[in-house]
């Protein structure tokens, strides 16, 4: 914990790419070197010793953000992915943690506040809005076998009532940080359950 | 005309069963008395010369029983039915004896050979029924009946049988035991029949097995009448009755009239026992077989033109040539006539009285001869005119003599006119003369060049039709108008053209000119036929819109009932008083010839008229040409498929409608009155309702032809009409109806509109479809090409933002001014951005219910106060919250206004808490922002908390906006708006 935080970047535009890694450079707790224009190119070059967040766009040139995920997730399952996005599109805010993203961010958001979304994803923690709870509520809805433990049904039924992380804790006497790791495990099964589902679509779809 | 006279020996063997009689015919006789004897025989079609049998069926169709087959004949052809040992259906044999009709009208045929066949007429084939005894005596069947319990009784020589259908056999009845010659039966009530057995009547109870004799009155069939005892031959017949004498002689009556004797020596007086063999057929008409000649009708003519008259017997019995060219009668009812062989007088009693003598040479052709005033006869001769004196007797003839320009103008004189003031006109091959009395000589009249003069010079007929109005008929130069100067003895004449501009004097050759009681004035030409003068367009029409229907007219007359007569080279017409309908008669039997003289017409003061012409004169009386006779009321007796070869009768009986198929809808309707006498004068007249609208006249043919029907109701309507021109009231009719093919029924029109209909509102949903395809499209592409722009947008504030930020991180110890430009450039870029944003949410119909608001406004508060001292929750949202619905302005405006409280808490208010709550209540939504600050004082000058905003945007929405802030109490917003749900579905969930 006392070393810096490794950040990549993988983005298409110069500019944004550049200026952002400048700022949180000037971040003590963060460096960030590794910078990509590509998923191909990122992948190639990134190996789990080299990096421990990957900010990663979502429209980039060939592999798409949200394709990239699982190829990501799969050379570096250790790392953590927050998605970068102009606008924050349901659609693909869920297909993103489906595919395995931690965190979602958009662009616009000041250099702060991605500083410290990158801290608390490394630290374990993981955002979700109320928006973001009831698309995950409903498509666990939708398996015949829905795994959640008791526990992280009650969390995620909390989150979809509007409650606060903190609201949450309070409601169930647990701490916050318990609710968060509650949540990771969440999006951990929702990755698992898309993923499954994905091969077996899949599969469907070979088969047809 | 010649007489026919035959005589046939009289047979004076015949058997007992036979029917044998002779006459004699004497044709002239027969004709004298007004009738008429048709014959029919194997050369017309009959099976078989022998004819044992006759009977006339319910429909009027005659019946034949022959040695060799059952005839039917319905007055054109016979249909004949004979026995084939291999068709079962046929008739049982051909030697027949008697013939029957049962209740239904089914012909029975009895067989000599034993048993009888039945003809059902539908099917037209036979069933034969036979003897059960095998006993020879019971197989002639004399009589039969059907009785009212629907029973069928026979009699034969052996007894009374009854006749069971299914068995198809009859048998005789033991009980009682009975035996004898049935010639009737009848019945008298129920279960008793009468019987009439070897001349003896009795009663039998069949049920009860009685049997009884009774006496019966038989109704006297001798009458007697001026002290001859006479015989009545069959029944009377509607009216009509014959009888024969002790001597045999025939005799005819009609209803109360006189009877008339019609042969002598008919029936040779040996006993007439079996009545069978005559028949009074219900026109009147007597049926007879002739023994081994076949068949004969006799009936009464019609009417009678009256040929049989003692002129033309005087004429023919003289030897004199019976051409008839003047006949005149005068007031003392004398009749004159003029005939090609010289003037004769006849006297009242139409008994010759004299020849006149005119000249010696004998060869003067009289044209006219006419009675003036004063009773003095005026003869035009092609020798001059003569005038017998009334009282002295003595003839004077003029003649034009040259030098005397007051003689007679020609000797041709052509005809002769007493007008209106006794002035006697005399038209002459060469001019117009008008005899002067006081000095007996004449005034010429020619032809001159003014237009006013006559049109000719060969005049032929003067007629005064009122004060001064005269008409000239001439020979080839057509009809002029004439009126009189009686001072000046000056004539004005205007011509009268012909109607269709021909040239009005060119060949119309005037025959006869004639006023009738109407005053129409009518023309008969040569050529022309009859013409009617129209006074009033001043020419000659045709009567009969514009055809000439009768070529040549050579005299008109007019009877007491208003009828015109007239008379022409091709026989008599008559035509009814006020009608168009014109009845020819042409029969050459009932005239003196086809031709008719001009100038050889009368009318006698009682009302008879003469017809006079190259054989001698008819002398009728108008008024008794009349119909004695009804005709058989017309029948459609078949309706054929049209084409076909082998066509079936497609009429069955006893149904109301006929009903054709479409593909059947060319048809061919038979019909036939049953009429036995002048067949060929009958006219039929029919009209098929539905089709045509008019009456289609035929003579000869019995078959209407209609093809290719379209589909529909029609009515076929028949009459017909006797030579009389008097329609038979009975119509018959007949109901078509054509089922139209499938696709023209109403069924399949109501089928097919609504198949359209279904088919329209198909294609109008589906271009409703395709449009809102295309809107929705088109959406899409405005959809995309503004996240696009938002994308972009979007981009774009990122960068400047991060340039911002760049520079700021770069420069961290910049002035104080550059520092709040740069951060009044990321403030904006920050509001842009997320106004934009806030856009899109709006935008986005999944968006448009309170619970995505208060997720919005929850996520952006979490966000807001994420990493901030202030406790930030939100409560009161739950799922029913989706049930309410906002639209965009509400959308928008709310979300801005509490995104804008938000920074004003975050901003001003320093609180540890922060509270969003939502909550309905009878129908209001109420949003409440409140925090634990230090709160602000209200007034005016607070315009940097943007509240002024909030309130024009509550303002906007006609929501209640209450600001609550007192300093160290904190700060409540509550924002209240009516919300149109009906929220007693669920209740608020207060967290």
């Amino acid at each position: 914990m006392g070393e810096q935080i490794r950040v990549a970047i993988v983005e298409d535009d110069l500019e944004i790419r550049t200026h952002l890694a400048m700022l949180l450079e000037n971040e003590p707790e963060i460096t960030c070197k590794n910078l990509f224009h590509t998923v191909k190119t990122a992948l190639a070059s990134l190996n789990p010793d080299t990096v421990d967040v990957i900010l990663l766009d979502i429209s980039l040139p060939g592999t798409s953000g949200i394709e990239g995920i699982p190829l990501f997730r799969e050379k570096l399952p250790d790392t953590e992915i927050i998605m970068l996005t102009i606008h924050q599109q349901d659609q693909f805010v869920f297909e993103a943690l489906c595919a395995g993203a931690s965190g979602f961010l958009t662009k616009f958001t000041p250099s702060n506040r991605i500083i410290s979304a990158i801290k608390e994803v490394h630290n374990g923690g993981a955002p979700m809005s109320t928006k973001i709870a009831r698309m995950v509520v409903s498509s666990f809805r939708k398996r015949t076998n829905p795994n959640l433990s008791k526990r992280e049904k009650e969390v995620l039924n909390e989150l979809c009532d509007g409650k606060s992380y903190k609201m949450v804790a309070d409601a169930l006497n647990i701490s916050r940080d318990t609710v968060r790791s509650h949540i990771r495990n969440i999006y951990k099964k929702l990755e698992v359950n898309s993923k499954s589902e994905a091969v077996a679509k899949a599969l469907k779809n070979r088969l047809v | 005309m010649g007489f026919l006279l035959k005589f046939s020996k009289m047979v004076t063997a015949f058997s007992r069963a036979s029917m044998l009689f002779l006459f004699t015919i004497l044709f002239s006789f027969v004709k004298g008395q007004g009738f008429k004897i048709e014959e029919w025989s194997l050369k017309d079609g009959l099976s078989n010369n022998v004819v044992k049998d006759i009977h006339q069926d319910k429909n009027g169709l005659m019946w034949f029983a022959t040695e060799h087959g059952l005839n039917s004949f319905d007055g054109h052809k016979f249909e004949v039915f004979r026995s084939n040992p291999f068709d079962k259906k046929a008739i049982g044999a051909n030697f027949l004896t008697s013939i029957f009709e049962d209740p239904d009208g089914n012909i029975w045929a009895a067989l000599s050979v034993g048993g009888v066949s039945k003809l059902d007429q539908k099917s037209k084939s036979f069933i034969t029924y036979k003897s059960k005894s095998k006993n020879p005596k019971n197989r002639e069947i004399k009589s039969m009946f059907w009785d009212r319990e629907g029973n069928i009784w026979l009699g034969t020589d052996l007894g009374l049988n009854f006749l069971d259908l299914k068995s198809r056999q009859y048998h005789l009845i033991n009980k009682p035991f009975f035996r004898g010659t049935i010639q009737e039966i009848g019945q008298t009530k129920k279960d008793i029949l009468s019987l009439k057995c070897d001349q003896r009547n009795y009663q039998l109870n069949w049920k009860t097995k009685e049997i009884k004799e009774v006496e019966k009155k038989n109704v006297p069939v001798i009458n007697s009448f001026q002290g001859i005892s006479l015989r009545r031959l069959d029944r009377e017949n509607q009216g009509h009755s014959w009888y024969v004498d002790q001597e045999g002689s025939l005799y005819y009556q009609f209803r109360q009239d006189s009877l008339q004797k019609v042969l002598d020596h008919f029936i040779s007086p040996i006993k007439q026992q079996n009545i069978e063999n005559y028949l009074v057929d219900c026109s009147g008409g007597l049926w007879l077989s002739k023994h081994g000649e076949g068949l004969c009708r006799i009936h009464p003519k019609i009417y009678d033109l009256g040929l049989f008259n003692p002129v033309n017997q005087f004429f023919a019995s003289s030897n004199i040539n019976a051409f008839i060219t003047a006949i005149c009668e005068d007031s003392q009812q004398n009749l004159w006539i003029g005939t090609a062989k010289g003037l004769y007088l006849f006297d009242s009693t139409l008994h010759i009285s004299k020849k006149i003598n005119l000249d010696f040479l004998n060869a003067i052709y009289i044209l006219e001869i006419i009675e003036d005033g004063g009773g003095d006869i005026w003869i035009a001769t092609n020798r001059g005119l003569f005038k017998i004196n009334s009282k002295t007797k003595i003839k004077q003839q003029y003649l034009p003599e040259s030098g005397n320009r007051n003689s007679l103008s020609s000797q041709f004189v052509r005809g002769l006119y007493e007008d209106w003031e006794g002035r006697l006109w005399v038209a002459t091959g060469s001019g117009l003369n008008l005899y002067q009395e006081k000095t007996d000589n004449f005034i010429r009249f020619y032809k001159q060049d003014h237009p006013n003069s006559l049109n000719g010079n060969d005049v032929r007929k003067i007629l005064q039709t009122s004060e001064n109005e005269y008409w000239i008929g001439y020979v080839r130069n057509g009809i002029s108008s004439m009126q009189f100067n009686s001072q000046a003895n000056s004539i004005k004449c205007q011509s009268y053209p012909l109607e269709n501009g021909l040239p009005p004097r060119a060949l119309v050759t005037v025959n006869d000119l004639f006023l009738d009681r109407k005053k129409n004035l009518w023309v008969g030409t040569y050529s022309k036929g009859l013409l009617i003068i129209d006074t009033i367009e001043e020419k000659l029409k045709f009567p009969f819109s514009g055809k000439n229907l009768i070529p040549n007219v050579s005299g008109i007359m007019e009877d007491k009932g208003g009828n015109l007569w007239l008379g022409s080279n091709n026989g008599i017409y008559k035509i009814k008083g006020g009608t168009k309908e014109i009845l020819y008669f042409g029969d050459p039997e009932e005239l003196q010839s086809r031709q008719f003289n001009i100038g050889a017409f009368e009318k006698k003061q009682s009302g008879h008229l003469i017809f006079g012409g190259i054989n001698g004169i008819n002398l009728f009386d108008p008024s008794s040409v009349k119909l004695q006779v009804e005709l058989n009321p017309p029948r459609i007796t078949a309706v054929y498929p049209f084409g076909e070869i082998t066509p079936s009768n497609l009429l069955r009986d006893h149904e109301e409608i006929l009903n054709l198929d479409y593909k059947e809808n060319s048809i061919s309707i038979h019909f036939i009155s049953y009429n036995y006498q002048n067949n060929k004068s009958l006219k039929y007249s029919y009209k098929l309702e539905g089709m045509f609208e008019d009456w289609i006249e035929v003579e000869d043919q019995l078959a209407a032809t209609f093809t290719n029907l379209p589909g529909g109701n029609y009515r076929f309507i028949l009459k017909a009409r006797d030579q009389l021109g008097n329609w038979n009231p009975n119509i018959a009719e007949l109901k078509i109806m054509v089922r139209p093919p499938f696709y023209k029924t109403a069924f399949f029109y109501v089928l097919a509109s609504l198949m359209l209909l279904f088919l329209g509102l198909l294609v109008y949903r589906l271009r409703w479809y395709l449009k809102l395809k295309q809107l929705k499209n088109i959406e899409k592409i405005r959809e995309r090409a503004a996240a696009d722009f938002h994308d972009e947008l979007g981009h774009r504030l990122t960068k400047i933002s991060l340039f911002a930020e760049t520079l700021f991180s770069m420069n961290p110890n910049m002035e104080q001014s550059s520092f709040v430009y740069l951060s009044k450039i990321k403030d904006n870029t920050a509001e842009l951005y997320h106004s934009m944003k806030d856009f899109i949410w709006a935008m986005n119909p999944r968006n448009d219910n309170l619970l995505e608001l208060a997720i919005l406004l929850k996520d952006f508060g979490d966000e807001l106060f994420s990493n901030t001292e202030i406790s930030f929750k939100a409560i009161g949202i739950h799922e029913g919250l989706s049930d309410i619905k906002l639209n965009m302005d509400w959308k928008r405006n709310i979300v801005l206004l509490f995104k804008e409280a938000a920074h004003n808490a975050l901003k001003h208010s320093q609180c540890k808490e922060l509270i969003l709550s939502f909550s309905t209540f009878n129908g209001l939504l109420n949003i409440l922002l409140k925090d634990d600050g230090k709160g602000f004082l209200h007034n005016p000058g607070n315009r940097g908390y943007g509240l002024i905003n909030m309130r024009e945007r509550a303002k906007r929405l006609n929501a209640e906006l209450i600001i609550q802030s007192a300093p160290e109490q904190g700060t409540e917003i509550s924002f209240s708006i009516q919300i149109n749900q009906n929220i007693n579905k669920w209740g608020s969930k207060l967290g």
